[in-house]
């Protein structure tokens, strides 16, 4: 299938468009601030398409609705898992701005001990460039079963990074943001199909008089238990503050009750468009029942029900839901990069000087992730691998916000455990695969290596002491002063 | 024992003293609970005094908190059930 001329227009207006919000924001950036957190100035509407461009990708689309054409509607829940934690959302997000923290590596400086901010900033490099790199090769994926082969994955991967590191080291988060704006909106517009299904099959009564009932039932005995969706939701509670990206979501709101509000808009506008392509899903198993690959469900409905230019449009939303995404984690990556590495070992340079090793450091981690993209065999293998590397921290992280007595000793051996616990079942799992023995399933390792490393952090607390109690003590004091209030730490800001 | 050090010891300058006078910029959005800068034991973060909470005075020093949970739980039940619902729409036109 060819692409129609004016599909490839809509595609290259969308391409320049993005070019020049990135030019037209590159004035307003002179300071590490302005680069990395859009000199924290964003209110709710900004944020929630920050949020909403952050947590959205094009592939989640696409998994959706295949797993809702595998499964029936009970495949909402690969995203529905999510569900669970957006309500602690609301109160966790304010967290990451009232430490007024620039990188998550900072908040490890500040409660624990510069070496655990070190290798905050190593482990959340890995995961930036390692999310980079898979959310490149997704697209890839996405737009060639979109366009059927027309667009090699290729050329996508290099062409998209180029757009979008250009834009954003010109223009920084507010390029970024901007862009996640009209990205956000295209992203939704993944969703147009439903009215040509709906037209196709005579609405929800004509998809039950062709679908068999046990396809609109809401579980999946045996694939997606109650376990595994709860286990997996405390997993990314867990983790999820140990992602750089989240800093740099909320770090940039203007005050705590725009980023509460505002990350709760987007996240949830996440949840109430999963609804929609799971209908998707429905209305593309019964168009088209029998594909070989329930993944390649989405691009056959975008090539079978669009008229030319929206199908151009479409390629458009999965680039920008992509790009959306990595040009949040390349800024997080490049801050820690700076601030976290670079800085402690070259200090008292200016801060021009600061702000080109971010602009340089955000190249070099989109090369990186590039060359890593070709590399990936599985998608969501990796995907795997980068949660459960987020949540090594993530004990600790929690437990320096919720429990004072939890001490840098305590951090180390928690991470230590958690990740060695993991490495652990993955080796066992090799093993009993060759034996013929139970394997465990994912959720049943991130119940084991969570449990070894909680229990391995309370211990540790009870058992050694901190070593600066005054930055403990001060770090408290900063967690139980609003930013509203005028206090010692407006300096931080 | 260790040493345990918080911002509840006595000694300890708390957000209490309040340095800024209450000074609170325009156009800030809502002011947080102001309470939280009147006592150095407690702010106006549930998920920070988690495991020693001010019951005393739950319901006001944690409103923000608590009314945006139970608020978003409120909506996700809701998207639950009416994805359901909507599901559903239909299924008694038959086969």
């Amino acid at each position: 299938m060819a692409l129609h001329p004016l599909d490839i227009a809509v595609l290259a207006a969308y391409l320049v468009a993005m070019l020049v919000i990135g030019l037209a924001c590159a004035g307003a950036v002179k300071t590490q601030k302005d680069l990395f957190l859009g000199g924290r100035r964003f209110g709710k509407l900004l944020l929630t398409f920050q949020t909403f461009g952050i947590g959205t990708h094009s592939e989640q689309v696409v998994a959706v609705v295949g797993q809702c054409y595998r499964n029936g509607l009970s495949g909402i829940w690969w995203q529905f898992m999510w569900l669970f934690c957006t309500p602690v959302y609301w109160m966790s997000h304010t967290l990451l701005r009232r430490m007024r923290i620039t990188t998550a590596a900072d908040y490890w400086a500040q409660r624990f001990s510069p070496g655990l901010a070190a290798l905050s900033a190593v482990s959340g490099l890995f995961q930036v460039t390692f999310m980079i790199a898979t959310l490149l090769k997704a697209m890839a994926t996405v737009a060639d079963s979109v366009t059927g082969g027309e667009i090699p994955p290729n050329l996508v991967i290099p062409i998209a990074a180029v757009l979008f590191v250009f834009y954003t080291v010109a223009g920084g988060l507010y390029a970024a943001t901007i862009t996640d704006l009209v990205q956000g909106v295209l992203t939704i517009l993944l969703s147009l199909l439903l009215p040509y299904i709906f037209a196709r099959t005579g609405g929800m009564a004509g998809l039950h008089q062709i679908l068999d009932p046990s396809r609109f039932a809401y579980t999946m005995p045996g694939e997606m238990t109650w376990f595994y969706i709860a286990v997996l939701s405390i997993n990314s509670l867990v983790g999820v503050y140990t992602g750089p990206h989240t800093v740099t979501n909320a770090g940039s709101g203007r005050n705590e009750w725009d980023v509460r509000v505002g990350v709760m808009a987007g996240t949830l506008l996440k949840r109430f468009l999963t609804v929609a392509w799971a209908f998707l899903g429905l209305g593309a198993l019964a168009l088209n029942p029998g594909l070989a690959d329930h993944e390649q469900a989405f691009g056959v409905l975008v090539r079978q029900l669009l008229p030319p230019g929206l199908v151009g449009l479409m390629v458009a939303a999965i680039l920008a839901g992509c790009m959306s995404a990595c040009e949040a984690l390349m800024l997080a990556g490049a801050s820690l990069v700076t601030r976290n590495l670079y800085a402690p070992l070259i200090p008292a340079r200016p801060d021009r000087h600061y702000l080109g090793v971010g602009r340089v450091a955000s190249v070099a981690i989109v090369a990186v992730s590039v060359v890593l993209a070709y590399e990936l065999d599985s998608v969501l293998d990796g995907l795997k691998h980068v949660w459960a590397v987020c949540a090594f921290m993530g004990l600790a992280w929690w437990g320096g916000v919720i429990w004072p007595r939890t001490t840098a000793a305590a951090a180390w051996v928690s991470t230590a455990v958690t990740a060695v616990m993991y490495l652990g079942t993955l080796v066992y799992n090799r093993w009993a695969a060759e034996h013929a023995r139970h394997v465990l399933p994912f959720a049943e390792q991130c119940a084991l290596y969570l449990a070894c490393g909680l229990a391995a952090l309370v211990v540790t607390s009870l058992l050694t002491r901190h070593r600066d109690p005054g930055a403990v003590r001060r770090f408290y004091r900063k967690m139980r002063t609003p930013l509203t209030l005028a206090s010692e730490f407006d300096a931080e800001e | 024992m260790p040493h345990e050090t918080t911002a509840r010891e006595p000694h300890d300058d708390g957000p209490g003293n309040d340095p800024g006078g209450g000074r609170v910029p325009p156009s800030c959005g809502p002011v947080e609970n102001r309470d939280a800068g009147t006592d150095p034991e407690f702010g106006d973060l549930l998920l920070v005094d988690l495991l020693h909470p001010d019951w005393r005075n739950f319901f006001t020093r944690y409103r923000t908190d608590l009314g945006g949970f139970a608020v978003v739980s409120l909506i996700c039940i809701f998207i639950v059930v009416a994805t359901r619902w909507l599901a559903m729409i239909g299924a008694g036109a038959g086969r």
